[in-house]
């Protein structure tokens, strides 16, 4: 029975090896072929390890395309949808939890059901709408519709199942201190409300700095362009080698990948604690 | 009065507060999906005079565009590859992980690691490893004695590559809500099955299948819908080829829209690709009263 | 119009409905509608307030390493011309096109724009582009008369210029001499300056320089199918057939040599010759034998590739010896400020500065084309191949047509080589095919 248990182990632990290192293969050959010379990318037999590491390929996604600004847009485009999201699904969250209206809650069902709305469908109106303001071949499509569409309807909705959860005392002592309602939310509501945040957050700005459609079809100069748009593009240039596209998908997938590894739990919690189960 | 007073500033700030998310929800949603709607009954272009067709556009999608049939195979055949891989794999992946033995958290996010990639990277990642001349899979088959397969240009091998490479990309997202939903399975249900002498398999197929369903399904109805709607990948490894072999629904609408700028008809392939969602997702919430165990 | 009218009715549907659920919020869709027309306002603001106002035209390039060149020429001109800013954007050539007829249709067109001779006719045909020939046919010092009149056509419609090319470069072959001695064999130069360089010749070259195990291969003439009109119109062209009949009116490829010119491709991929389509292989890595590529490129790899090069002209055919010309010119987009950018456009293209850029591109002015200077711009390649293999052939040379509805006849032959390419089609299928998916948008 004992020994069974240990082989049994044994086959999990060799099982999970294999599909593990699966995995992150992907993560190893990006690396290291982002480290070779374009002359030993296509070696027979293949070359594991870069030897030397041709570090110049770094270097040159900063000269040879405007890598930096890619970084940049995607940098700041994701954190002020994040923030902005999070700042209305909070709001909307907690209105919906804990005030009293009318109508509050058909209009909370009508909302939900704006998540089903699949985004492909109102690309095309948006875009011609954003086209007649002038703003094609800008940042603001890329973040005022996030900012305040399905992504912070879902945001609203986690907040709420959260905030139900909080007793109503809470609310009502607030308010006989004299609290008003912006303060209640601002130094009381708020602050409680940080492991569900934390939760919306992770998911929308994995969401934006992953954002393929919109800045495919909103942006135009390379200027502008955001990471996903810019490595993508590189694929249909001519002329872009393999070692030099790979160092930039590096370092476009670094800063992510390093957030993850430090809160790999936070993550995971996140998304199993999302009122999926 | 002091009551009343209070109670309309909570009404005012009530709607204050949801007024940001109304609004978006008005202009962002609403608004575009009823004007979408309209206008998938017109020849609305970028280059024309606008004009109301009728239903023309659903007349020509549902009888002389070709194209639209071997796109809506396309997606039927990513579908039904990917979901089935995607789900069986994440639930076995979850079944392994669940058991507290030493290091089983490095595993854990060894396998979620794809899902905080982009999908752009993924794929050109994947790209290069199927690259027909000296890509590493090619490299591989070469030492088996094999010779180079064309598999990002090939009728056959093109849609199993995209299906693969996207099955692997969000079987971590899956895993960890199946691991989030076996946690919640009382362990001494198992004990009691012990106890009755029931076989591991017998085990799961009666406890903790049924436990879990509403994972499953909930897993399952996003999973599809998600396969429903790729298009990075197809953009990034494919652009739709060769021919139309992998043109799938979005990629189709952004071609019509932003390529050949027809945003009527596009329109109207959209909503049918919505329709088939909504259906979906109807027929799935029916199934749902036969297929899982409890409902709260 | 009606567009705009549907979009306001919706809007207005939707407020009415906000405002019943949420009283007191109905002016914010008014605000939407206000702030739609205050931004176009203020558009027209900054050409309307004084005389001699300040005018920011922009212009657009696929090239991003020439942005600094024109950065430059903008500065020269705003010393000349105080009011006058110029800024110069750059847009991936695979979408360019997509791009600009966006921006066009959103009046948020550049001023200035790159065009290639395929994209002219449809933004012609749409009434988009400014006819410059007043700006630039009379001023004696700018002698129009200068510019290759052949160079021009593209631009030229209904009596009308809408552009002045910038750079008509010829295709030549590139090929990397190291390998050629290294392998014993004849360069394509010597093969051509013995009678005997053709296409027949350019296969057996390329199969005894692959090593496909080794990633060498002998030959490229590209390897995206969706760009196959920058490599099969030059060869069909060489073994005497034609792609379109002359007016554009129908397609004439279903023929002996379109079957011939597709299994000529294809042999070149079955052998291992040629890279495979898709491949990311580029000459500058050093394994390829030949690649046919404008000669602007040559800009590209002098001095700046560890192996001997040099170029050769196209082989020749059946059909003589044309060759196809890359084409860029400048277009003005019809706008408020037109008349600003045509003024620049003539700055651009007069003959210093048309001379000035001519380092990086094949000029469209006799005087430069033929100058001394020009011809020894740089020791590499030699004067003397240069004008073997470039400037000699131009007399034969020949611009690509185009054709208003170009976006979806290049998705229609595109698709059929595929489907021929990977075997689902023969190369009479796929040429009948592509004639019954082509000719109707012809019309």
């Amino acid at each position: 029975m004992n020994n069974k248990g240990i082989v049994g182990q044994i086959w999990i632990y060799a099982g999970l090896t294999v599909v593990s290192l699966g995995m992150l293969f992907p993560f190893f050959w990006m690396v290291t072929t982002s480290l070779k010379p374009e002359s030993a990318v296509f070696q027979f037999p293949p070359q594991w390890l870069p030897n030397p590491p041709v570090w110049q390929n770094y270097a040159d996604i900063f000269t040879k395309m405007p890598f930096g600004s890619y970084f940049f847009n995607s940098v700041y485009i994701a954190v002020i949808v994040t923030a902005g999201t999070g700042l209305v699904a909070a709001m909307a969250g907690y209105s919906f939890a804990k005030m009293q209206y009318p109508l509050r809650n058909p209009i909370f069902l009508i909302l939900l059901s704006g998540m089903m709305i699949p985004t492909e469908v109102t690309a095309i109106p948006l875009f011609t709408w954003m086209s007649e303001l002038g703003w094609v071949d800008t940042h603001i499509p890329l973040i005022l519709p996030p900012m305040l569409g399905a992504g912070a309807i879902f945001g609203a909705f986690i907040v709420r199942q959260f905030f139900i959860t909080i007793p109503d005392e809470l609310d009502e002592a607030a308010k006989l201190d004299g609290c008003s309602p912006i303060q209640t939310f601002r130094y009381i509501m708020l602050p409680l409300a940080v492991p569900a945040l934390a939760t919306v957050s992770i998911f929308t700005f994995l969401d934006r700095w992953n954002e393929f459609f919109d800045p495919l079809i909103y942006l135009n100069t390379k200027e502008l362009f955001t990471l996903p748009i810019g490595l993508a593009l590189l694929t249909t240039d001519a002329g872009v080698d393999w070692p030099l596209l790979l160092a930039a998908s590096t370092v476009a997938t670094l800063p992510l990948l390093i957030v993850f590894f430090m809160a790999q739990n936070k993550f995971v919690e996140g998304i199993s604690n999302t009122g999926l189960k | 009065m002091r009551i009343g007073s209070l109670r309309r500033t909570e009404i005012v700030y009530g709607y204050a507060f949801i007024l940001p998310i109304v609004l978006g929800f008005a202009l962002f949603l609403l608004g575009p999906i009823v004007y979408a709607f309209i206008m998938s009954f017109s020849n609305w272009s970028l280059m024309n005079d606008l004009e109301f067709v009728g239903a023309d556009n659903y007349i020509r999608a549902l009888t002389e565009d070709p194209v639209l049939w071997t796109t809506l195979r396309n997606t039927l055949y990513f579908s039904a590859g990917m979901v089935p891989i995607n789900i069986v794999v994440a639930l076995l992946l979850a079944l392994l992980l669940r058991r507290k033995l030493p290091g089983i958290g490095l595993f854990r996010t060894a396998i979620f690691t794809p899902v905080v990639v982009s999908f752009v990277v993924w794929s050109i990642v994947w790209k290069f490893i199927f690259a027909t001349d000296g890509g590493l899979v090619n490299l591989l088959v070469r030492q088996f004695g094999g010779t180079d397969i064309p598999w990002l240009y090939s009728m056959t091998w093109t849609m199993p590559v995209v299906i693969l490479v996207s099955a692997l990309k969000n079987v971590g997202m899956n895993m960890v809500i199946f691991l989030g939903a076996l946690q919640t399975v009382p362990t001494s249900y198992y004990e009691a099955a012990k106890i009755d002498g029931a076989s591991p398999w017998k085990a799961f197929r009666s406890i903790t299948l049924p436990l879990i369903s509403p994972a499953i399904f909930l897993t399952t109805i996003i999973t599809i819908i998600g396969s429903l709607k790729v298009f990075g990948q197809v953009y990034v490894m494919t652009q739709g080829g060769p021919g139309t072999s992998t043109y799938v629904m979005v990629y189709y609408i952004y071609r019509l829209a932003f390529r050949s700028f027809e945003f009527g008809y596009a329109s109207t392939i959209a909503f049918i690709l919505f329709f088939i969602i909504l259906l979906l997702t109807i027929v799935q919430w029916q199934l749902r009263r036969k297929w899982v165990h409890y409902e709260q | 119009m009606t567009k705009k009218w549907v979009g306001i009715t919706v809007m207005i549907m939707l407020v009415s409905l906000l405002a019943a659920c949420a009283g007191g919020e109905s002016n914010s869709g008014g605000g939407n509608g206000e702030g739609a027309s205050s931004g176009n306002e203020a558009k027209s603001n900054t050409d309307g307030s004084a005389p001699k106002k300040d005018v920011k035209l922009t212009m657009s390039v696929w090239s991003e390493a020439r942005v600094e060149t024109y950065q430059a020429l903008a500065e020269e001109y705003k010393a000349l011309n105080p009011h006058v800013s110029v800024e110069v954007m750059s847009i991936p050539f695979a979408d360019y096109q997509q791009k600009l007829s966006i921006m066009a249709a959103s009046k948020t067109a550049p001023d200035i724009a790159w065009l290639a001779e395929r994209m002219a006719p449809q933004f012609l045909k749409n009434d988009q582009l400014l006819d410059i020939s007043s700006y630039v046919q009379d001023d004696p010092d700018y002698d129009f008369a200068d510019i290759i009149p052949s160079t021009l056509e593209i631009f030229q419609h209904n009596g009308g210029l809408y552009g002045i090319p910038f750079s008509t470069p010829p295709h030549v072959i590139f090929y990397n001499k190291t390998m050629f001695e290294s392998k014993g064999l004849k360069t394509p130069l010597e093969l051509y300056n013995e009678g005997n360089w053709t296409y027949e010749e350019l296969q057996k070259t390329a199969a005894a320089l692959s090593d496909p195990n080794q990633g060498v291969f002998g030959a490229t003439f590209g390897v995206n199918t969706k760009l196959w009109s920058d490599y099969l119109f030059g060869i069909v062209w060489a073994m005497g057939g034609e792609v379109f009949n002359e007016d554009m009116s129908a397609f004439t490829l279903n023929s002996e040599i379109g079957v011939n010119v597709l299994n000529y491709y294809k042999q070149l991929l079955e052998s291992r010759s040629h890279p495979s389509i898709g491949s990311q292989i580029t000459f500058d890595g050093g394994k390829l034998g030949m690649s046919l590529e404008n000669v602007t490129n040559t800009s590209k790899y002098r001095d700046k590739v560890d192996f001997d090069w040099d170029i050769a002209p196209v082989p020749t055919g059946a059909g003589g010896h044309p060759v196809a010309l890359g084409f860029a010119g400048y277009s003005v987009f019809k706008s408020e400020q037109q008349e600003e950018a045509a003024k620049f456009i003539k700055f651009l293209t007069n003959k210093e500065n048309a001379s000035t850029i001519a380092d990086f591109f094949v000029p469209q002015r006799k005087s430069i084309l033929t100058s001394d200077d020009y011809l020894n711009l740089y020791a590499h390649p030699s004067a003397e191949t240069m004008k073997v293999a470039a400037y000699d052939r131009m007399d034969n040379g020949r611009i690509r047509p185009g054709h208003p509805n170009w976006v979806q006849i290049d998705e229609q032959i595109a698709a059929n080589f595929d489907a021929f390419l990977t075997g689902i089609v023969t190369a009479e299928e796929a040429l009948k095919l592509m004639e019954q998916a082509v000719n109707p948008l012809l019309k």
